[in-house]
C-alpha cells in the first residue's frame, strides 16, 4: 500500500493555479514525462495512451493500466466512513461521443467505487464543447470554464466530502476551475483533488 | 487532511523537518535512525518529533530548503516514488532529498567510482567507460567528488547523456568547491540527490561531516544495478561502496589495472568474494547484459 502526498508549501510553487488553501493529493511525481525516456512500461505513458491506439498491440498496456491505477486507488486508500464521499471527475477535453474521448478516469472510479463502501461516483462535471489541444495552448482555469457544464440532478443529497479525480495535476488550471464550478453547488462541502501524479514542467 | 482509513497522507514539508529533528539530536545516527523505522515500519518523522523539537529548528530548515537556487524535491519512504531499491540496503533509508528528472531512477543506473587522485590511465577509463554507458542507454550514476567521479559525470554530459550525482553533502553544499559549476547543471538538467541532513550538518565540524560520504556511497551502490571501481587506494570511499554493492546483491566490477597494483590487496579480497574483474567496456556490458 502506498501512500498519499499532499501538495504543500514544498510543492505548491510547480502547480502556479493551485492556492495554499487547496487540498490535494498524488500518489506519484512525474518530472519530465514529455521527455519520453521513462521506460514503455510506464504507468502514466499507458494510461493516458490516445484513444486512436485503439486495435493495436500496443492497447492492452492501457487496459493494464486502468487495473493497476484502480488498484492503486482501492489500496492506497482503505476505508471511507458514512456518510460517505462523492468523487467527481475532472472531465477530459473532449466530449462524450467525440471519437478521442477517454472515459479512463471514469473506469477506474467505476472499479474504485465498486470496492469501496461508502464511495460514490458522479460525472457532475462534463465538457459541452471540445477544448482544444494542451499542447497548443496552455488554458487559465478562467478559459476552461466556458467549455464547462454542471449535471445539476446529480448535486442533490450533498455529502461532507466531495473529491476532483484526475489523472495528473500541472498547473492546475482543470482542478481550479472545476472546484469553482463544485463550490457554488456544494457551498458546505469540502472539496479536496485527487490525483494519480502531479507533474512538472 | 483527506483522511483515508487510517492511512495519513505525506505533508512534505512537515516530514523534512521531522527528519532534521530527529537528526538535530547528537545521539541520531544511520543506524539509530534505520533501527527505529525498523521497529515502526508504518511510521513517519513526524511520528517521533515532538512540537517543541520542530519548532526550534523549522525557520532554519525552511531557510535551507527554499534557499537554494532550485527545487528541492523528497523521496519518502512508504510513497509510490521512493526507489524501491533502497530496501537493499543494510540501514534503511527513510529519506532523500533531490531536485532534478526523477524518472532517471526508473532507467538502468550503473555507478561509476573511484579514488580523488587518479592517474591519467584512470581517468581515461572513466571517461570511455562513461561515454559508453551513455551511448548504450544507460544512466551513470557517480558522487561527485574531484577525479573519476567527475570524470564520469563529465563524460557522460558530453556524451549526451544522463547521469546522478548521489552526494556526500547537503543539496545546498558543494564539495569540492570548484565542481560548482557541475553541480549546478546536473541539478537543472539531470537529477541530485542527496541523503544528507541540511541542519545537522551545518552545525557540524568538517571532519564529523566526511562520515556522511561513506554513507552517500552505500545508497548509490543501492540506486544502481553495478558498481564499476576504476581505481581506488586502500582507504577509499569506493571500498565502502564496494562492500555495500555486494551486500546488496549488486554487480561489482573491478578494473582491471588496480589487480596490476602490488601496494593494494582489496582487488583480490573483493574478487574472492565476488568481484568482477574487468578489462574492457565490451566485457562489462557482457556483465550487465547477461547472468
Amino acid at each position: 500500500m502506498y501512500r498519499l502526498q499532499k501538495i504543500d508549501e514544498l510543492l505548491l510553487p510547480s502547480h502556479q493555479y493551485l492556492d495554499p488553501q487547496d487540498e490535494c493529493f498524488f500518489f506519484m511525481t512525474y518530472t519530465r514525462l514529455s521527455l519520453g525516456f521513462t521506460p514503455e512500461n510506464d504507468l502514466i505513458l499507458n494510461f493516458k495512451k490516445a484513444m486512436d491506439r485503439k486495435g493495436k498491440s500496443e492497447w492492452k498496456h492501457k487496459g493494464n493500466a486502468i487495473q493497476e491505477v484502480s488498484n492503486l486507488f482501492i489500496q492506497g486508500t482503505p476505508a471511507i466512513n458514512p456518510p460517505g464521499v462523492i468523487f467527481v471527475p475532472i472531465p477530459p477535453s473532449r466530449m462524450k461521443g467525440d471519437p478521442m474521448y477517454d472515459d479512463r478516469i471514469v473506469q477506474v472510479m467505476n472499479n474504485f467505487c465498486s470496492a469501496r463502501p461508502n464511495a460514490e461516483l458522479r460525472e457532475i462535471i462534463y465538457v459541452r464543447q471540445n477544448m482544444p489541444p494542451t499542447h497548443e495552448n496552455k488554458l487559465s482555469p478562467g478559459e476552461i470554464l466556458p467549455y464547462l457544464e454542471v449535471d445539476k440532478a446529480l448535486c442533490v443529497n450533498q455529502k461532507p466530502n466531495v473529491v476532483l479525480v484526475d489523472d495528473v495535476v500541472t498547473d492546475g488550471a482543470h482542478f481550479k476551475a472545476c472546484q469553482g464550478l463544485l463550490r457554488q453547488r456544494f457551498p458546505n462541502s469540502r472539496i479536496t483533488g485527487l490525483f494519480i501524479a502531479r507533474t512538472l514542467h | 487532511m483527506l483522511q483515508f482509513g487510517n492511512t495519513t497522507p505525506v505533508q512534505p514539508l512537515k516530514e523534512i523537518v521531522a527528519y532534521e529533528a530527529l537528526w538535530a539530536n547528537k545521539k541520531t545516527t544511520w543506524k539509530s535512525l534505520s533501527d527505529l523505522f525498523a521497529r515502526h515500519p508504518d511510521s513517519l518523522p513526524s511520528d517521533f518529533v515532538s512540537g517543541d523539537q520542530v519548532h526550534a529548528i523549522e525557520d532554519e530548515v525552511k531557510k535551507f530548503v527554499f534557499g537554494m537556487n532550485f527545487r528541492t524535491g523528497l523521496l519518502i519512504s512508504g510513497t509510490f516514488d521512493f526507489p524501491m531499491q533502497l530496501n537493499d540496503a543494510k540501514e534503511r533509508i527513510v529519506l532523500l532529498y533531490y531536485t532534478g528528472i526523477l524518472e532517471y531512477l526508473k532507467t538502468r543506473c550503473v555507478a561509476i567510482v573511484g579514488t580523488r587522485t587518479p592517474s591519467s590511465e584512470g581517468l581515461a577509463v572513466a571517461a570511455e567507460v562513461a561515454t559508453k554507458l551513455a551511448m548504450d542507454d544507460f544512466t551513470v550514476v557517480s558522487g561527485l567528488a574531484s577525479g573519476i567521479d567527475t570524470q564520469a559525470h563529465k563524460s557522460t554530459i558530453a556524451a549526451g547523456g544522463r547521469t546522478i550525482a548521489v552526494l556526500g553533502t547537503p543539496l545546498n553544499k558543494v564539495y569540492p568547491k570548484e565542481n560548482n559549476e557541475l553541480q549546478n547543471k546536473i541539478a537543472n538538467e539531470h537529477l541530485l540527490i542527496s541523503q544528507v541532513p541540511f541542519y545537522r550538518y551545518s552545525k557540524q565540524d568538517y571532519r564529523i561531516n566526511k562520515n556522511f560520504f561513506l554513507e552517500r556511497n552505500k545508497t548509490m551502490s543501492a540506486l544502481t544495478e553495478a558498481t564499476l571501481i576504476v581505481e581506488a587506494g586502500e582507504t577509499s570511499g569506493s571500498l565502502t561502496q564496494a562492500a555495500a554493492a555486494l551486500f546488496q546483491k549488486r554487480k561489482l566490477f573491478i578494473w582491471d589495472t588496480c589487480f596490476k597494483n602490488k601496494k593494494i590487496s582489496w582487488p583480490q579480497n573483493f574478487a574472492e568474494k565476488g568481484a568482477i574483474r574487468v578489462s574492457s567496456y565490451e566485457e562489462l556490458k557482457g556483465y550487465l547484459n547477461h547472468a
